[in-house]
């Protein structure tokens, strides 16, 4: 077969098909098609203003990664004013989390914009190592998820963010479409597409990325030689979700565009006034003051089962009295108070870099964490960078289960690509931070 | 098709454990002439007697003796025979009340009234032989004894779209399988005047005679008969319907009907009708556009011989199975919006235009309990050979086998995923206001009389003028349009100056002189070759339905932006246009790249490109 010409520039050989639309392009015009539609994005959906302080949750990912290269190469390119900086949170696994955090590190350097570390044991005095010890590797995923949805947002406002930016892509979104079709969870069916999650709260959510096909982040990676970490998690093998990115797969191999499709639809849906109606209020946890649906925030609920040495609290299906999660315990509002107070000291103490870790919920309130932002200074909070990207939305299923993504790679593709391809798609076969929450 | 050609067999009968009653006390094999043929029975203590076992004939290996045996779970007295629902065994009668019952929601909800004509939907698979036995199960006739209560004085017509052909089989093959469809629907109980058997080819979608609204309906007996209208028979006139007399008495087959020549020329009418199908399924290239377009025309004749024949409701028989799984695939096709269309159980959208209105009786009977209700009654489905051989390449087949496949593991799956989509904002059309109804409070029986003698368009249409406003709908697939797409056909139409363009249903008046001119295909191709209509002609064409592209002939590189606003400016919607007029070609060049972006910025959407020579092949009277 004759090489064809890139469609584009009409000059230079094309080197890849695009996984979107098919397009045969060469590699200059494909980094251009991707940044561009990228921008086109942004400025369409008016993601940003500027001069606003934006927080690219970074996982070290290849999402991650490109996403922190794309938007400080688009900021300096179209001057959008923002200041921003890698915000990435140690879960405490080793053998992936703290690997991964040493390409964010290496990113740093890279893209000049200073990054921040948050990390579980700061935030919740447990480390996912700690919390699969104690329940298995079961359920371990809910954890996590829950967890890093809230120290995203924790670790945000610990470094002054107005916005938090996340890697989710088009095939995340319509993953989490499906998902919550299958789980007749309209509310979430209702908000999941949205560009911007969270707009009326102090910190909004961005996900530049949705409509940014994963194979063509993982290309985008691989041709720009970008570094990042591609391990799975070490708990991923045991996490669920892993169907509904299945048949994304398959729908892609049937028809490229039907993921572009599933998100158009569910941006279509528009539900009844009843269905409305049954959405729950967002109100604040009463324990943490953290945005909550239920009186009690999951992530309260999630330790308060781990410190109670009674793990399947908030984990299995449980429903109380008077709607409260039952199984909670009375009395521990009162200890969570106290222990708010404490936590204030710990702040302070905690500026100096010395986490005591408190046995029991040294989860503190927003308010403290502002206080603790403003009072001991951005710098020195070492910043805990959330590594992964939870979504506000999230189904705290499971972080690390979009692992297989880039998996799917067809052999075609593959073979359109030319060899160099194969190692990058095995590579991101491993990446894991693609995990909707 | 939705008649369950992809249920697995094993899996729909559950051959565990529980559903060892399905034997005969006593453990004495039955033989399998027995239970097909005694299947029809609808005793409570069905399997009691030992030798009339109602239970599948493969399930006897299972049980083997008295200890296994539950009793029903509703009625307690009964010995269970099937397994529908985990942990909830149940009897023949049982099973056979539930789906009734589920059915019975028509008359309920007052969908079916004396003196509908109805027409049944028949696929000969499960879930419409299901149907068209509960229907049946129904109706009062003459014979019925006076004190059986709650059954309705409908009248009712199965009607067959054969679309084997396109399924690649031979004429001989599609001849045999309309046969083997029609006998399946005998042994369901329909035949005779009272519930006759139509056998209509798909290709009868490109007979203009056919398709043609009814602008007046006392011309209906005539042009049916005239034309030959139906390869069926047993057609016997039912009174209240004129019609189908002289429909019977000019149908092809028929011994007497017509002189040789007459039936040549039929024949050679059809020929170019199959080939035209043909070919119109052979230009869309991605296999899920190919079935979507397949089911489209179905429909569309559906409804249009139904008009014909003076039915005013059509019940078709789409499982919860198979509506859960089109939740799914319509959302991967990317049409959420109308999505919610397509699940109700009434749909009245075409009412305006004098065709039926559309009921899914079966919507909350699931696949699993349609299979065992035949399979008791012995009753066994006709399938076309599934002939998307890369079924990996269908996004329906992949939904469906990707709801079976959840719904093992979790067999609340069906009714969560119909539940999400209940939650959707429905149509007008949707509201079971919406279906006209006889206007005078005070006898209405005399009024619906009066209203179905008539035949259905007229009562109909007055009430829909005042009836709520329908949205615009797509061309090709009548899915509503969102006004993202309306905006963009108006703006796509504007630049032509075209007067009479009027996206709705009231586009009738304005037919300018070139657009006449392409009513024909011939003619369209003579005008494309020797001069090409000017710019307003073909937005007039392509706004009066005609769905001529007159890009197709009009190819060259120049002419890029010309093609852009002719296609953008046919009010079809965005997945329509994507998926099965316009699928992308792989060297489609710069057009395609412009052509992508300039969708995107219309409609917020972005990939598919160019036209493919779908546009042209398209029934003709595919229009607003």
């Amino acid at each position: 077969m004759a090489p064809r010409s890139c469609i584009k520039c009409q000059s230079s050989k094309a080197m890849l098909k695009r996984p979107k639309t098919q397009e045969q392009v060469c590699r200059g015009c494909f980094f251009t098609l991707f940044e561009e539609e990228v921008h086109e994005t942004i400025v369409q959906t008016k993601l940003f203003k500027p001069g606003e302080r934006v927080a690219i949750a970074a996982s070290g990912g290849k999402d991650s990664t490109v996403l922190a290269h794309i938007m400080t190469t688009l900021n300096a390119r179209y001057g959008y004013g923002l200041d921003l900086f890698l915000l990435s949170i140690d879960e405490g696994i080793a053998g992936y989390r703290d690997d991964s955090l040493e390409t964010v590190k290496r990113n740093e350097l890279q893209y000049g914009i200073p990054l921040k570390v948050v990390s579980y044991k700061d935030l919740y005095g447990w480390t996912m190592d700690e919390i699969v010890a104690q329940i298995g590797t079961k359920n371990n995923c809910t954890f996590c998820g829950v967890f890093r949805r809230q120290a995203l947002d924790r670790g945000a406002v610990l470094a002054g963010a107005n916005k938090i930016a996340t890697g989710h892509n088009a095939d995340d979104v319509a993953e989490t479409v499906l998902l919550n079709i299958l789980r007749g969870d309209v509310p979430r069916l209702g908000r999941c597409a949205n560009i911007i999650t969270g707009e009326d709260s102090s910190l909004p959510r961005v996900k530049p990325f949705k409509y940014a096909y994963e194979k063509e982040i993982v290309l985008y990676a691989y041709y720009k030689k970008l570094d990042y970490f591609s391990t799975e998690c070490v708990y991923a093998p045991f996490a669920a979700r892993g169907f509904a990115r299945e048949f994304i797969k398959d729908l892609e191999a049937a028809r490229p565009m039907a993921i572009i499709d599933v998100i158009r639809s569910a941006e279509d849906f528009t539900f009844t006034s009843a269905s409305e109606d049954k959405l729950p209020q967002p109100r604040t946890c009463e324990r943490c003051g953290y945005i909550s649906s239920q009186p009690v925030c999951k992530a309260c609920v999630l330790l308060e089962g781990l410190n109670r040495g009674l793990p399947r609290l908030g984990v299995s299906r449980t429903r109380g009295r008077r709607g409260e999660k039952a199984g909670l315990h009375p009395d521990v509002e009162r200890v969570a108070t106290a222990q708010a107070v404490s936590a204030v000291k710990w702040t302070a103490s905690g500026a100096g870099g010395s986490k005591e870790a408190q046995g029991n919920s040294n989860h503190d309130t927003v308010e403290v964490a502002a206080q603790l932002g403003s009072s001991s200074s951005v710098a020195h909070v070492p910043a805990v960078v959330v590594s992964s990207t939870g979504q506000s939305e999230g189904d705290g299923v499971c972080a690390s289960a979009g692992g297989a993504s880039a998996a799917g790679l067809p052999e075609e593709a593959r073979a359109d690509l030319g060899p160099g391809l194969a190692g990058c798609s095995a590579a991101g076969a491993a990446d894991n931070d693609t995990v909707l929450g | 098709m939705n008649c369950g050609m992809n249920e697995d067999e094993q899996e729909l009968l559950d051959p565990g454990p529980t559903a060892a009653p399905t034997i005969c006390r006593g453990g004495k094999p039955c033989s399998e002439v027995t239970c097909s043929e005694k299947g029809g029975g609808n005793s409570s203590s069905a399997c009691s007697s030992g030798w009339n076992c109602k239970a599948p004939a493969n399930s006897r290996a299972f049980g083997d003796s008295d200890a296994q045996s539950l009793a029903c779970m509703k009625c307690k007295a009964a010995r269970a025979v099937v397994l529908v629902r985990q942990r909830e065994p149940l009897c023949q009668a049982c099973l056979e009340a539930g789906v009734s019952g589920k059915v019975r929601a028509l008359k309920s909800n007052r969908l079916l009234l004396p003196n509908d004509y109805a027409a049944v939907a028949f696929s000969g698979g499960f879930s419409s032989q299901t149907l068209l036995c509960n229907l049946l199960g129904m109706r009062k006739t003459a014979t019925t004894p006076r004190k059986e209560r709650g059954k309705i004085e409908f009248s009712l017509v199965v009607l067959h779209i054969n679309e084997a052909t396109a399924h690649g089989l031979s004429v001989d093959a599609a001849a045999a399988h309309g046969r083997a469809v029609k006998a399946a629907a005998q042994r369901c109980g329909a035949g005779g005047p009272s519930a006759a058997v139509l056998v209509v080819p798909l290709s009868d979608v490109f007979r203009e005679d056919l398709l043609e609204r009814r602008e007046d309906k006392v011309q209906l007996p005539r042009n049916a008969a005239a034309s030959g209208a139906f390869q069926g028979s047993g057609v016997g006139p039912y009174d209240g319907k004129p019609a189908f007399g002289e429909v019977e008495a000019g149908q092809r087959e028929s011994a007497g009907a017509g002189a040789a020549g007459e039936m040549n020329k039929n024949d050679a009418e059809r020929q170019e009708r199959e080939a035209r199908l043909r070919a119109l399924l052979q230009s869309v290239p991605d296999p899920t556009g190919r079935e979507d377009l397949l089911r489209h025309l179905r429909n569309r004749l559906l409804a249009a011989v139904a008009a014909q024949l003076g039915v005013n409701k059509v019940l078709r028989g789409d499982t919860a199975t198979v509506l859960a799984a089109r939740v799914i695939s319509e959302t991967a096709k990317g049409r959420g919006y109308a999505l919610p269309g397509e699940v109700q159980l009434l749909d009245v959208r075409e009412v305006q235009r004098g065709q039926p209105a559309v009921l899914q009786p079966m919507r909350e009977v699931t696949m699993k309990e349609a299979v065992f209700f035949c399979r008791l009654r012995g009753l066994q489905p006709v399938q076309l050979p599934y002939t998307e051989a890369s079924s990996r390449r269908s996004i329906n087949a992949l939904a469906t086998s990707f709801v079976d496949g959840l719904q093992v593991n979790l067999p609340s799956t069906l009714f969560t995923i119909l539940r999400t989509a209940a939650a959707l904002n429905a149509f007008p059309f949707n509201a079971l206001e919406a279906l006209p109804r006889p206007i005078a409070p005070e006898g209405i029986v005399r009024a619906v009389e009066a209203g179905t003698r008539d035949g259905c368009g007229e009562g109909k249409g007055d009430q829909a003028a005042t009836g709520p406003a329908f949205p615009t709908l797509c061309v090709l697939c009548r899915a509503p349009l969102t006004r993202r797409e309306q905006e963009a056909i108006t703006a796509a139409a504007a630049p032509a100056a075209v007067q009479s363009l009027r996206i709705g249903s009231e586009l009738r008046g304005g037919v300018s002189a070139a657009a006449e001119l392409l009513q024909r295909d011939v003619e369209l191709v003579v005008v494309g070759q020797r001069n090409r209509p000017s710019a307003p002609a073909r937005a007039a064409a392509s706004a009066e339905g005609e769905q001529r592209e007159p890009a197709a002939v009009v190819s060259e590189e120049e002419e890029v932006e010309e093609r852009d606003r002719d296609d953008l400016s046919a009010p079809f919607c965005t997945s329509c246009r994507g998926q099965i007029l316009f699928t992308p070609e792989q060297s489609a060049g710069i057009a395609t790249a412009r052509r992508g972006a300039r969708v995107a910025r219309e409609q917020g959407y972005s990939g598919y490109a160019v036209g493919s020579s779908t546009f042209p092949l398209l029934p003709a009277h595919f229009r607003l």
